[in-house]
């Protein structure tokens, strides 16, 4: 009895020991107290610039945290929240005029273009952390591939991607089923069986939301950006065939909405809110505005009764669960590179960490936030499926390799384009293809000298 | 005779009609939008100004950092268009009443100034008010604004220079006045239309400009109105009616400007037109 005694309080108390030894470490860090010091005596702040999100009180909590951090740092700090729809302007002015934050919210793809050139490698946090905090939730341990051009760049905090909303009383009024669709070709059915214009709330534009939707049915019909080297573009093949039927099947049925081709970001939520469709694609703001309400939108908890929320469909080959995550990243620029560290270890912390999940659309990165009572279905369904898509989720570029020619091709929105030309141009499959298959070679070439 | 004037009318004012309804319906349905909540502007789809509430007005005017970005504006243009006048003034009058070497020349490269898009110019200006310390400062984006409003006003002006009688200046230094005073006294109240004419074009170019704002002055304490606006849709969320509301607040003095000098206006562009 005594050894066990004796055995569990070793236990504890080693578990007690080593915890904060890596805040103890960072508090002890030479390179760290060092740069605490020329930053103060420098006068200036430390920048932080915070990806701007939905949710305010989510972007609040991301700037309160920083204050915190720095007033226990004993630093002066500047968070500036910038949106994060104007992140590439904002970078590319301040990489060339070096005002370039200490450290910064970035999406995968803007991570990727900047590279190991601009950017301080931070795998060393990524591996404390994930040690720390009981590992990398699937979604998360995309970005830690030995093949991932971005490997080291960033440190995960948000898995977001897209998940289907559906309107359960329209579909159940049409007699069609309540369980989630699985292929596409299935949703769309239902879609038109709604009898309502528009009614597969899809955008078709230059914009990021019918890029992803595009590229998961594409993949879904077996179809491939570029081969598994990520080197030569593979968009000329029966698979993309197939997937521009199921658009034009679409099309032609009314399915698409008139104005889905002019749409914004926010286009096919709007659609949703004010009840003129039954399917999109949203990572998650739809229900948070239904059941909170917005700056402009009253809140609707009918509407939220009557929604459906499911991963996105597949095709008759694959089905996908694009994930994509937001990272904290330090510019080679900054002279605080340890200082930067030590912030994203601070948020990183369980408190910080919960705090910042309850406000914003995003699902969680380590295992230890998977314990946080919101990504049950029972308390938030669409937090729930934030929650599948970082514990479940495939890469967002699956099963294409994720390079940076992969993003300057979605970033450029070209499938969208491809679509765009087969259904309002008059192009058929055969000229859109070859078009998309030369300018995604040309991407790839750039890269492939 | 008189049917043939009546239907030239009748003509007329229709093709004037239809130029009115294309330039206007934006105008009429930017505001009409602003009165609207989004969950009626989505659910009752109307070109008419229906459910009509101030919600967006009154959220707008609660909200500091609009107010913020509002007397950033004002200030930002008031003291660029102040200063591009005193500068166009001085550049104008030097290229067209001076006589020296290469003035042609200068003449034409603020012309090639002027035409050159910003979307060219933002990251050399962004270095370079970093480099001189200036990012994030009023200041930095007033002096970014010259690079433009003064060619513009420089450009304008010099029609207005050239259409007075060159012996003008000559008669009143004959009489003693300094180059200054000629300019003070004698050409410039001939010139004040196209003073208020340019004051009125550098004012609303730099009231409505984005690019170099965005990338210049991060900070929320120095965004101009075009970026408050620009930052009120966050990821996939656009508030459009509230976009709507805002709009129209920072299309207010600019259209006033434009009621008010209008006259100044046509006539300082086509001035500058024909004899720029």
């Amino acid at each position: 009895m005594k050894l066990k005694i004796s055995a569990i309080a070793a236990v504890a108390f080693l578990a007690i020991a080593m915890t904060p030894a890596v805040t103890a470490q960072a508090a002890t860090n030479p390179a760290l107290q060092a740069e605490v010091k020329a930053l103060n005596a420098s006068g200036k702040s430390y920048t932080y610039w915070i990806g701007l999100i939905f949710s305010d009180v989510a972007n609040q909590t991301a700037s309160d945290n920083i204050k915190k951090w720095a007033a226990a740092k004993g630093i002066k700090v500047d968070p500036v929240m910038v949106n994060q729809n104007n992140l590439t302007a904002n970078i590319t002015a301040a990489l060339t005029a070096g005002t370039m934050p200490d450290a910064l919210d970035i999406g995968s793809g803007l991570m990727l273009q900047l590279g190991s050139k601009n950017l301080v490698n931070v795998q060393s946090v990524y591996d404390e952390l994930g040690q720390k905090y009981g590992g990398w939730n699937k979604a998360a341990l995309n970005f830690n591939a030995e093949t991932y051009a971005g490997k080291g760049l960033g440190v995960p905090f948000g898995i977001n991607g897209n998940l289907i909303n559906r309107r359960l009383d329209i579909l159940a009024a049409a007699k069609q089923k309540r369980t989630s669709p699985v292929t596409w070709e299935e949703s769309l059915n239902m879609a038109i069986a709604t009898k309502q214009p528009g009614a597969w709330g899809f955008a078709t534009g230059n914009v990021g939301d019918a890029e992803s939707v595009f590229g998961a049915q594409l993949k879904g019909y077996g179809g491939r950006i570029a081969n598994d080297a990520g080197t030569k573009c593979t968009l000329d093949t029966q698979a993309t065939r197939d997937f521009l039927a199921l658009t034009m099947k679409a099309y032609k049925a009314g399915a698409y909405a008139s104005d889905s081709v002019t749409s914004d970001g926010a286009w096919d939520n709007n659609k949703y809110l004010g009840g003129k469709t039954v399917f999109i694609a949203n990572p998650g703001s739809v229900y948070t505005t239904l059941i909170n309400g917005s700056a402009t939108w009253e809140k609707n908890p009918t509407l939220a009764r009557n929604t459906g929320f499911s991963a996105l469909p597949g095709g008759p080959v694959l089905r996908v669960a694009p994930s994509d995550a937001w990272l904290r990243a330090i510019p080679k620029s900054s002279k605080y590179p340890e200082l930067g560290k030590d912030l994203i270890r601070q948020l990183a912390k369980i408190g910080q960490a919960k705090a910042y999940y309850a406000a914003a659309i995003y699902g969680p990165v380590l295992k230890q936030y998977n314990s946080f009572s919101f990504w049950r279905v029972s308390v938030d369904p669409a937090r729930a499926g934030l929650f599948d898509l970082a514990t479940n989720g495939t890469s967002s570029t699956f099963p294409d390799t994720n390079n940076a020619a992969y993003a300057e091709f979605g970033s450029g929105f070209n499938l969208s384009q491809m679509v765009q030309r087969y259904l309002y141009g008059g192009k058929s499959a055969n000229e859109t293809i070859a078009q998309a298959q030369s300018t995604c070679q040309a991407i790839y070439d750039k890269y492939n000298k | 005779m008189y049917r043939r004037n009546l239907k030239f009318s009748i003509f007329k004012y229709s093709i004037l009609a239809v130029v009115l309804v294309f330039v206007l319906f934006p105008l009429y349905y930017m505001v009409a939008t602003s009165f609207r909540s989004q969950s009626s502007m989505y659910m009752n789809p109307s070109f008419l100004p229906v459910d009509l509430q101030l919600k967006n007005y009154k959220s707008a005017l609660a909200s500091k950092d609009f107010i913020k970005s509002l007397i950033n504006s004002l200030t930002v243009a008031g003291v660029a268009t102040t200063v591009a006048v005193v500068f166009s003034v001085m550049a104008a009058y030097a290229l067209t009443i001076l006589r020296f070497k290469g003035r042609d020349t200068l003449g034409r490269v603020i012309v090639v100034a002027f035409l050159t898009p910003g979307a060219l110019l933002f990251i050399p200006l962004a270095a370079i008010t970093a480099n001189i310390g200036m990012s994030n400062s009023l200041r930095g984006l007033i002096l970014v604004y010259l690079s433009f409003t003064v060619p513009l006003g420089t450009y304008l002006l010099i029609g207005f220079f050239k259409n007075l009688v060159g012996e003008l200046e000559e008669a009143a230094r004959i009489d003693g006045a300094t180059r200054l005073q000629a300019l003070w006294y004698i050409l410039l109240p001939l010139i004040a239309p196209g003073l208020v004419s340019v004051a009125i074009l550098t004012f609303t170019a730099a009231w409505n400009e984005l690019l170099y704002s965005l990338v210049i002055n991060i900070s929320p304490g120095v965004r101009t109105l075009p970026v408050a606006i620009l930052n009120l849709s966050v990821a996939d969320e656009t508030p459009l009616t509230l976009i709507m509301a805002y709009s129209t607040i920072a299309a207010a003095p600019v259209m006033l400007l434009y009621f008010v000098g209008q006259k100044f206006i046509v006539e300082g562009l086509q001035t500058g037109a024909v004899k720029g």
